[in-house]
C-alpha cells in the first residue's frame, strides 16, 4: 500500500439478495483529489458510495482510511462507534436531498453547530461565530442563522448541508448527486463553491452524478459503472472525450449539446 | 523535448455499427526546446487529434509520445495530471469553465494550482489580460457571456500565465482581429525564446509563417 494515499477500497461487492449492488470495485484516493462516479440510474453508483462511506455493510472487500494521525483503519474491522466517529470527523457525506442531511427542526446555525459539538466544541459563542462564518462562506445571509432550514429554498438548503459537512474540516467528502434537483443557476454556484473549497482546504471528494458536465468541471478522474461493475476508469477528460468501452461511448454520446 | 514515435490513432465506434476510423499511422517527429512546430494538412487529417493524444485526452492506439522522459502512453492519470499542472499547457479552441465564475478567477487558476500566492497570481493575470486587450470592466464577469474572440483570449491568458516548458496550441489566433493576433504571436515568440517546445495548429498562413520554426504536414507522413 502506498504511503501517501488517503482512502482505498479494494474489491468491494454488495449484493441485494440475488441482485448485484456493486461487484468487485476498487478505487483509491489521494489527498485533494476529486473522483467522479458516473453511470445511469441503477448502475450501482449510490450503493458503492454508501458502502465505502460505511453506511452499508459490504459483503466482500476492504475499506482503508489513512486517518489524521496516519493510522490505517480498516472499516470492516473497526467498532461501530469508532466508525461513526470517523464518519463525523475525517469523512463527510452530502446527500442529494438536503432534507436527508439536515435536521429540519433546528436552526441553520444549530445545524452547523451540532457537528462542532459532536467533535468536542463546547463554547457557545465560539460555535455561533464559526457557524456564522460558514453561512457566509456558502453565501447564506447571516441574518438567517436562527431560521429553520425548512424556510430555506432548495439551493440554500443544499449549501447549508455543505456547510454542516465541511465545518469539521473532513479530509474526504462523499457527495451523492450534490447538484441534482437544483435550478441550473444554483448548480453553477454550488459547483464553484465546491471547487474552491476543495482547492482551498485541500479536501478530497468522491462525487456520484449522472451529469457528465458536472464531472467534467469537478473531477480529476472518473469511473464509469454499469450493472454494478466498473467498466471504465481513467483521466476525466480522456474517458469523456475518447471512451473505450461500448457503454461509456453510449453514455457520452447521449448527452444533449447546449 | 517532445517526441512522437510511430504514433497511430484509430477510433472504434461501437454504437455506430462498429465503425473503425483510422486517423493516422506511423507519425514520427520531434520538437526541441525553443522550437515551434506547426501542424499542417487539410481538415480531418488529425491535427487536433494529435494534440489531444499528446495531452492525454485521447488514448494512444499504438506508438509513443514522450515529453522529456515521460511516456504518455505508460503514464497513470495522476502522472498526467501532474505533468499538465506543472509542465504541459494546452490552449484549446473552446472555453470550458464553471458558469458564473469571474474571468480573473478563471485566469489565475493554473497558478493557484501550482501553489502560487493569490496576490502574485492576480497581478500576473491583470498584466496578461491587459496585454490581450480584455477591457477591465469585463474581468469580474464570467467569460461565458463574452464574444468568441474574447473567450479565446481568456483561454490564451490561461495558457500563457504560467511558463509551460511544453505548449500545445489549437488555433490560438483563429477568431482574433489583427491587433490581438499580433499580441498572441508575440506571446508565442516569447515562450519560444524562453525555451518552450511548442506544437501548434495555425490555419492562418501569415501567423504560421511568423512563429513556426518548422512545419509537419500530416498528409505526407
Amino acid at each position: 500500500m502506498k504511503q501517501n494515499f488517503l482512502f482505498q477500497a479494494s474489491n468491494i461487492s454488495k449484493y441485494y439478495g440475488q441482485n448485484i449492488g456493486c461487484k468487485n470495485v476498487s478505487l483509491d484516493i489521494n489527498p485533494g483529489e476529486v473522483l467522479g462516479i458516473v453511470g445511469e440510474s441503477g448502475s450501482g453508483k449510490s450503493t458503492l458510495l454508501n458502502c465505502i462511506y460505511g453506511n452499508l455493510e459490504v459483503d466482500e472487500g476492504d475499506i482503508f482510511l489513512n486517518d489524521k494521525s496516519k493510522t490505517i483503519l480498516n472499516f470492516t474491522k473497526i467498532s461501530e462507534p469508532k466508525l461513526r466517529l470517523i464518519q463525523r470527523s475525517d469523512l463527510a457525506f452530502v446527500h442529494q436531498n438536503p432534507r436527508d442531511g439536515l435536521r429540519m427542526n433546528i436552526s441553520a446555525g444549530g445545524n452547523i453547530g451540532e457537528r462542532l459539538m459532536a467533535i468536542g466544541h463546547r463554547n457557545y459563542g465560539e460555535i455561533r461565530e464559526i457557524a456564522a462564518n460558514w453561512l457566509e462562506k456558502v453565501e447564506i445571509d447571516v441574518s438567517r442563522i436562527d431560521d429553520k432550514p425548512s424556510t430555506f429554498s432548495g439551493g440554500m438548503q443544499q449549501r447549508l448541508q455543505i456547510a454542516r459537512n465541511l465545518v469539521t474540516r473532513p479530509r474526504l467528502i462523499f457527495m451523492d448527486e450534490p447538484t441534482g434537483g437544483l435550478d441550473v443557476s444554483v448548480q453553477a454556484k454550488i459547483l464553484d463553491l465546491l471547487r474552491n473549497l476543495v482547492r482551498e482546504l485541500g479536501i478530497a471528494a468522491v462525487i456520484v452524478t449522472h451529469d457528465l458536465a458536472v464531472v467534467r468541471l469537478l473531477a480529476d478522474r472518473i469511473i464509469v459503472m454499469q450493472n454494478g461493475n466498473v467498466i471504465e476508469a481513467g483521466l476525466c477528460d480522456q474517458v469523456l472525450d475518447d471512451p473505450q468501452h461500448k457503454y461509456s461511448q453510449l453514455l457520452v454520446s447521449s448527452v444533449l449539446q447546449v | 523535448m517532445i517526441q512522437i514515435k510511430n504514433l497511430n490513432k484509430s477510433f472504434l465506434l461501437y454504437n455506430q455499427n462498429d465503425t473503425n476510423i483510422n486517423v493516422f499511422k506511423n507519425i514520427n517527429f520531434r520538437v526541441n526546446k525553443g522550437e515551434v512546430v506547426a501542424l499542417t494538412g487539410n481538415s480531418g487529417t488529425g491535427k487536433s487529434t494529435l494534440l489531444k493524444l499528446i495531452y492525454g485526452s485521447y488514448v494512444i492506439s499504438k506508438g509513443d509520445v514522450l515529453i522529456s522522459d515521460i511516456n504518455i502512453r505508460k503514464s497513470s492519470p495522476r502522472d498526467i495530471l501532474k505533468l499538465r499542472k506543472n509542465k504541459l499547457g494546452y490552449v484549446s479552441q473552446f472555453l470550458r469553465v464553471v458558469p458564473r465564475v469571474p474571468t480573473i478567477d478563471v485566469v489565475i487558476e493554473p497558478l493557484l494550482e501550482i501553489g502560487c500566492e493569490k496576490k502574485i497570481a492576480l497581478k500576473k493575470a491583470q498584466e496578461i489580460l491587459e496585454r490581450l486587450n480584455i477591457p477591465k470592466n469585463l474581468w469580474n464577469l464570467s467569460p461565458l457571456t463574452f464574444s468568441g474572440g474574447e473567450q479565446q483570449r481568456v483561454n490564451i491568458a490561461r495558457g500563457f500565465i504560467h511558463n509551460y516548458p511544453y505548449l500545445l496550441l489549437d488555433e490560438p489566433t483563429a477568431s482574433l482581429d489583427q491587433n490581438n493576433k499580433n499580441v498572441v504571436l508575440d506571446l508565442i515568440e516569447k515562450a519560444k525564446l524562453n525555451g518552450s517546445a511548442i506544437i501548434g495548429i495555425f490555419h492562418d498562413e501569415t501567423a504560421r509563417n511568423k512563429v513556426a520554426t518548422r512545419e509537419v504536414n500530416l498528409e505526407n507522413l
